[in-house]
């Protein structure tokens, strides 16, 4: 067994050995001490998911610690690192999660400095916390875990606040701007290096390969020249119903062997939310464009939006059991649903990813929850073809179990 | 189907098979403040923003001290009566506050002499209790 699996295995018994009075650390107002593991299972048939899901893989871990402090009224510090392990990602190296400082000068008004997750749509900034939500996966179309690194968080600042009228309900805002720092060694990494090493070969073996370009390159970096945004949630006086909208922006810059060798920006990513709970049903829907443009070699390989849309409803047969059905769909571009080429330069026919999802929930107590879920999907989009050296196919399924302990 | 699907159904019945399952009676609860509150009734809406982290402060800018009662009875009562959500709900509420980096949740009391003990010590705080254990050490909170 080797050592890092040792280290993942330890932890989460020491997660289970703990007492529970004694895990959470909530000393009193002014300090609290609070974390999470959780170890799921991955499998696939048809298409590598994420990882080489094919063979299933246990490699699928979360384990995060955060720490918050309350120095006065309204000065809190805080932050989060986290350990995770997807397939051969992540390899449950310890980083900052989110660490900020936060200053509500009002309700109505505050400040978040440091590094602040990106609110985009309803769930981005809980997408490291599974126990969160009613499935393990997050709707694919919205929330793409193979770009997990691209909107996780940023480093910068975000004002937010309340606005409460008492009439109409309560408004939530949030305006932010700052830098995502790229991982070198994240999933999005190693496959945009792959794409391009792609199109380089498919240039040589052209037969007018452009003589200016290289061979290949051996590495590759992406520095974020800016990221801002807002988002919106509006809280009606109606139980239960949350109406979001968010939008984001950014620019990017990929060097290939620190030469500059490309750009790509979001003009336009929205996300228009609807959240509603009546009774024991729950119903949730997303729909959002990211209007891109990516450049490589002075060639525009990509301009335009996508489209993605879901609806999930999930019914509560008990306080603790709860059974879901989600149906997630997602085209390339907006504007063409024919056939497009991939990121690598390769042919893809089905640029689409039409979803169904049925998953179900059962929280033991309020530290352990335990969940499975089953996909059927028709389309190839959003796959990686890193994982998938030898195409991919048009009707797949993956499926998961997790259990998570938090406290 | 196809592979995935029989090994996550069998991998499924292996975990709930270790699960158990609680049930939830209820009953009636109140709100409760600290004798020095000069306040005598709340709206609904007020209480609700209160409990779920949107209003801080009391109209004189006093910083509210909240405190949730998890004695289950009372906690799921409190949260299908007041908050209108499920008990996992606002759970799932205080917990995505926390983990998100949001803010920092109400602490969490045990029972109802937990919540009077610390509303009767703290001059900003706010609680909720079974009626039935109501007592001259704090002052009841009319939702209008």
């Amino acid at each position: 067994m080797r050592p890092k699996k040792i280290t993942t295995i330890s932890l989460a018994l020491l997660a289970l050995v703990l007492p529970m009075p004694l895990a959470a650390f909530d000393v009193n107002e002014k300090i609290q001490l609070h974390g999470f593991v959780s170890q799921g299972y991955l499998d696939s048939s048809g298409n590598n998911f994420l990882s080489d899901s094919l063979e299933g893989t246990f490699d699928f871990n979360e384990i995060g610690v955060n720490l918050n402090l309350r120095l006065s009224n309204k000065l809190r510090v805080g932050g989060q690192i986290l350990s995770r392990k997807m397939g051969g990602y992540g390899d449950n190296h310890v980083r900052l999660d989110w660490g900020l400082a936060d200053y509500r000068f009002q309700d109505w008004a505050g400040l978040r400095v440091g590094k602040v997750k990106i609110p985009v749509g309803l769930y981005n900034t809980e997408r490291d916390s599974d126990f969160l939500r009613p499935m393990i996966f997050l709707p694919q179309s919205i929330y793409d875990e193979t770009r997990r690194d691209t909107w996780l968080a940023h480093w910068g600042g975000e004002l937010y606040g309340n606005v409460a009228m008492d009439a109409v309900g309560d408004f939530d805002y949030k305006l932010f701007y700052g830098r995502i720092k790229y991982e070198g060694d994240s999933v999005y990494h190693d496959s945009t290096l792959d794409n391009i090493n792609r199109r380089l070969a498919d240039n040589l073996n052209s037969p007018n390969p452009d003589p200016l370009l290289p061979p290949r390159i051996n590495q590759c970096d992406r520095d974020n020249e800016y990221l801002y945004g807002a988002s919106l949630i509006y809280s009606p006086p109606i139980d239960n119903l949350r109406l979001g909208i968010s939008w984001a922006s950014q620019k990017d810059t990929s060097y290939g062997d620190d030469a500059k060798i490309g750009e790509y920006t979001t003009n336009s990513n929205f996300v228009l939310s609807l959240e509603y709970a009546w009774r024991n049903l729950a119903l949730n829907a997303e729909y959002g464009e990211n209007d891109r443009t990516q450049t490589l070699y002075d060639v525009t390989t990509f301009d335009g939006p996508n489209q993605a849309w879901y609806v999930m409803l999930t019914y509560s047969a008990t306080d603790s059991l709860s059974f879901s059905v989600l149906y997630d769909e997602y085209w390339k571009d907006k504007h063409d649903k024919d056939d497009s080429i991939h990121a690598s330069g390769r042919f893809n026919p089905t640029p689409w990813r039409k979803d169904w999802g049925f998953g179900v929930r059962y929280d033991v107590n309020q530290y352990w929850t335990l969940k499975g879920e089953w996909h059927t999907v028709d389309g190839s989009a959003l796959l990686l073809d890193f994982f998938n050296p030898d195409g991919t196919e048009r009707y797949w399924q993956y499926g998961a179990v997790k259990a998570s302990f938090n406290f | 189907m196809g592979k995935p699907l029989g090994k996550i159904l069998l991998l499924l019945l292996l975990l709930f098979s270790c699960a158990n399952s609680s049930c939830l009676a209820a009953d009636e609860v109140i709100l409760v403040v600290n004798h020095d509150n000069t306040l005598s009734g709340i709206t609904w809406r007020a209480a609700e923003r209160i409990f779920l982290g949107k209003k801080t402060e009391w109209t004189q800018g006093e910083h509210i001290h909240v405190a949730v009662n998890n004695d289950p009875e009372v906690y799921a009562v409190f949260c299908r009566d007041i908050l209108k959500k499920t008990p996992l709900q606002y759970l799932l509420y205080r917990k995505r506050m926390l983990f998100s980096g949001a803010g920092i949740p109400p602490l969490v009391m045990n029972n109802d002499e937990e919540v009077k003990a610390f509303v009767a010590a703290t001059r900003d705080a706010i609680g909720f209790i079974s009626k039935d254990s109501l007592d001259s050490r704090v002052k009841p909170l009319v939702i209008r």
